[in-house]
């Protein structure tokens, strides 16, 4: 067993189960989604993608773009609460929509990211 | 960029993880300690806010607490983030500027340089690997002839001399090792432009790798490769491999130095046309045909042996250990420093006597011993070490062997003027007195500095202007292309012709010019000029074959105009008929 192979997978993991933890529930019901879930979210998959970096494989290349996708999607989500509650701090459900929606997005690339994890440990062989 | 980058991002990997967790760490603490706003509520700091204030405060700027004055609770926080988040920052940039100092990041980025450098070359370059004293003496000559040149060398003092002297330009230097198909690739070798591989090293076995790389790893098949050899054995491998050119610098010296005993002449207009260094015609004293000594049988004596005994020529060997280098039986055992030794080999009768051991001071000193007993002795001697050259000079001899310098001269020729080798090689069967009158002919053009030859090759993107009056049917003679109006300057003399490998040596100013020929000439470096300048300048080459139109452009063109308007003369189905009717003609002749 190697740490950072744990450390690896533990951050690809969690990055798509906090994800999944904000998006699940009714898409524009602002109570089912809590802006520290989304926070957390997005800390947790700039790790991964620092994490990622330095690979110079074409799994290690597919890996990083979608942590990088992750990112790119969590940004505008975070963006898009930051701007709908500037003015009076409550939020729409048009605009809960779209950010859960973001959200959707990065889980997507989350998923891709954590197949790739998977077939790349089931084809590793010592 | 991509290994640099790489290398980067890998080392940057814990620095910029810290950095995410102090300021997501702090960022989440600050929303979620209690604060007061201006009117005593609770207020929490939104994330925006928050994380707003974590960046002024992470980088100690410090605009002040925003929106309303903190708690102390708020404030205890603050302080906890601020050491965090400056340890983290420091760590961050300490890593960075390790990073940059680190050998192996500094070796990724150079080599990054040079591989950009050579892949935006656009012109036509040739890649020296082994920067020794050959090496050395050839970028110098190539770039002096405005050939671009890669240089890799694994010695960082071989580079260094790059660094010091400025040779107009950069030159892409790489510190590796050459027999590395990574760095060759670096340096071009699979090009487009890459005209070729001259490998210099002093080591055998690494310009045979050098060769087989070439072979192997080549898109293009007109890739030239050069190759230095000193062993028989390396040489037929690197043959086996498609080494384009093998050369031997012992041996390539002892064909100069049989040529100059054999035809003083022909080795005489040989080193006008190629040797790079002095500007004037000199002519050096011939050496006599009669009977020689050479001192120290290493590989320049058997080389320069084997060349004397095929051209006839007596040869006394003189050697200190005869069995151990496989001398001839009659050597006269010793060194030759000794006035006895080279009695015993017939100085009396001798006419020249080769100092060749790989000894400086040896070769000095036999040769001023020898200079003692016969005053007329043709002397020569091995110069090894550059740094001896003064010593030589000053010491007067006939011929110094500087066999770096005649390697460089040879294969600065095969490089950059190979028609003027095709011409040396064939001039062997023009008679004596025809290569005379060619050398007296030449001293008057160039008025006794040393001629200068150029290429011209009669094609469509070479010489436009020639090809498009080709295609227009006018007869063009070799005079046309040297010969130039208004000006008093000597025209060049024309050397060579080849014609689909097909070679006239010589050839007569009233020759045609026909498409797909190439002519060598020579003469004055204006004359080259000047007649360079025919290449891709239509109305000088209008009037060069029209001079009794008028010189001014407008009223020219008026003329031509006319003429080509004149029905029959140039309708299009008469245009091939002639071509081919001039063509056909030329070649009864």
């Amino acid at each position: 067993m190697n740490l950072e192979k744990v450390v690896f997978g533990f951050f690809i993991l969690l990055a798509l189960t906090v994800n999944f933890g904000f998006f699940v529930g009714d898409i524009d019901n602002p109570a089912h989604h809590h802006h520290y879930e989304l926070y957390a979210a997005l800390v947790i998959s700039l790790i991964t993608t620092v994490l990622k970096f330095g690979d110079r494989s074409q799994m290690g290349a597919i890996l990083v773009a979608s942590s990088l996708v992750a990112d790119l999607q969590l940004i505008a989500a975070v963006v898009v609460w930051g701007s709908a509650t500037a003015s009076d701090g409550s939020i729409s459900p048009g605009t809960m929509a779209s950010i859960v929606s973001l959200s959707g997005g990065a889980l997507v690339a989350n998923i891709v990211s954590v197949i790739l994890l998977v077939v790349e440990t089931l084809l590793f062989r010592r | 960029m991509t290994s640099v980058i790489f290398i980067f991002l890998r080392r940057m990997r814990l620095p910029l993880i810290i950095l995410i967790l102090v300021y997501a760490l702090a960022t989440l603490g600050l929303t979620l300690v209690p604060g007061q706003d201006d009117q005593g509520n609770l207020h929490y700091l939104s994330f925006f806010h928050a994380f707003y204030f974590v960046s002024f405060m992470g980088s100690t700027i410090g605009f002040g607490e925003i929106p309303y004055p903190f708690t102390d609770p708020q404030r205890v926080w603050v302080l906890v983030g601020i050491y965090t988040s400056v340890i983290a920052w420091l760590y961050t940039i300490g890593s960075l500027l390790t990073l940059f100092q680190d050998p192996a990041f500094k070796r990724a980025i150079t080599f990054q340089g040079f591989r950009n450098k050579v892949k935006r070359q656009r012109e036509h370059f040739w890649i020296i690997c082994g920067l020794g004293t050959t090496g050395h003496a050839l970028m110098e000559r190539l770039i002096d002839n405005n050939i671009n040149v890669v240089v890799i060398d694994s010695k960082q003092s071989a580079l260094d001399a790059l660094e010091l002297v400025d040779y107009g330009g950069s030159v892409p230097a790489l510190l590796a090792d050459m027999t590395i198909p990574e760095n060759l690739v670096a340096a071009g070798i699979a090009h487009k432009d890459c005209a070729g591989v001259i490998s210099l090293a002093s080591d055998d076995n690494a310009n045979l790798k050098v060769a087989v790389v070439a072979n192997q790893l080549q898109d293009n098949p007109n890739l030239t490769v050069i190759c230095r050899s000193e062993s028989e054995d390396a040489t037929r491998n690197m043959k086996s491999f498609g080494t384009n050119v093998v050369l031997n610098p012992f041996q390539t010296f002892a064909n100069q130095f049989g040529l100059a005993i054999h035809d003083h002449q022909l080795y005489t207009l040989s080193r006008w046309l190629t040797d790079n260094g002095e500007k004037s015609l000199s002519e050096d004293k011939a050496p006599p045909a009669g009977h020689w000594i050479i001192c120290g049988y290493g590989r320049l004596g058997k080389s320069l042996e084997t060349i004397l005994k095929k051209r006839k020529i007596e040869v006394t060997v003189v050697d200190p250990e005869p069995k151990s280098h496989q001398a001839p039986r009659s050597c006269v055992v010793g060194r030759g420093t000794e006035a006895d030794t080279l009695i015993k080999a017939d100085l009396a009768t001798a006419s020249g006597i080769v100092a060749a051991t790989s000894d400086d001071s040896d070769n000095l000193s036999i040769v001023m011993t020898a200079k003692e007993l016969r005053r007329d002795l043709f002397t020569i001697a091995r110069l090894n070490s550059f740094s001896n050259d003064v010593l030589f000079r000053a010491a007067e001899l006939d011929l110094v062997i500087r066999r770096n310098e005649a390697l460089a001269d040879r294969i600065l020729a095969i490089v950059d003027r190979p028609l003027v080798t095709q011409f040396l090689r064939l001039a062997h069967q023009l008679p004596k007195k025809t290569i005379e009158n060619l050398m007296s002919s030449i001293r008057s053009n160039t008025g006794g500095s040393k001629p200068v030859s150029w290429r011209y090759s009669i094609s469509s993107d070479q010489t436009p202007a020639i090809s498009q009056m080709l295609a227009k049917n006018s007869v063009i003679t070799i005079r046309d292309l040297i010969q130039q109006p208004n000006t008093k300057d000597k025209q060049a003399i024309p050397l060579l012709l080849v014609e689909d490998g097909n070679t006239k040596l010589l050839p007569e100013l009233t020759d045609q010019v026909l498409p797909n020929q190439q002519f060598l000439f020579c003469g004055t470096g204006k004359a080259r000029r000047n007649s360079l300048r025919l290449c891709e300048d239509v109305d000088l080459l209008d009037q060069i074959l029209k001079p009794d139109r008028s010189a001014i452009p407008g009223i020219r063109w008026f003329f031509n105009y006319q003429q080509r308007a004149k029905p029959g003369n140039s309708s299009p189905e008469s245009n091939p008929k002639n071509i081919s009717s001039n063509s056909s003609s030329n070649e009864n002749k």
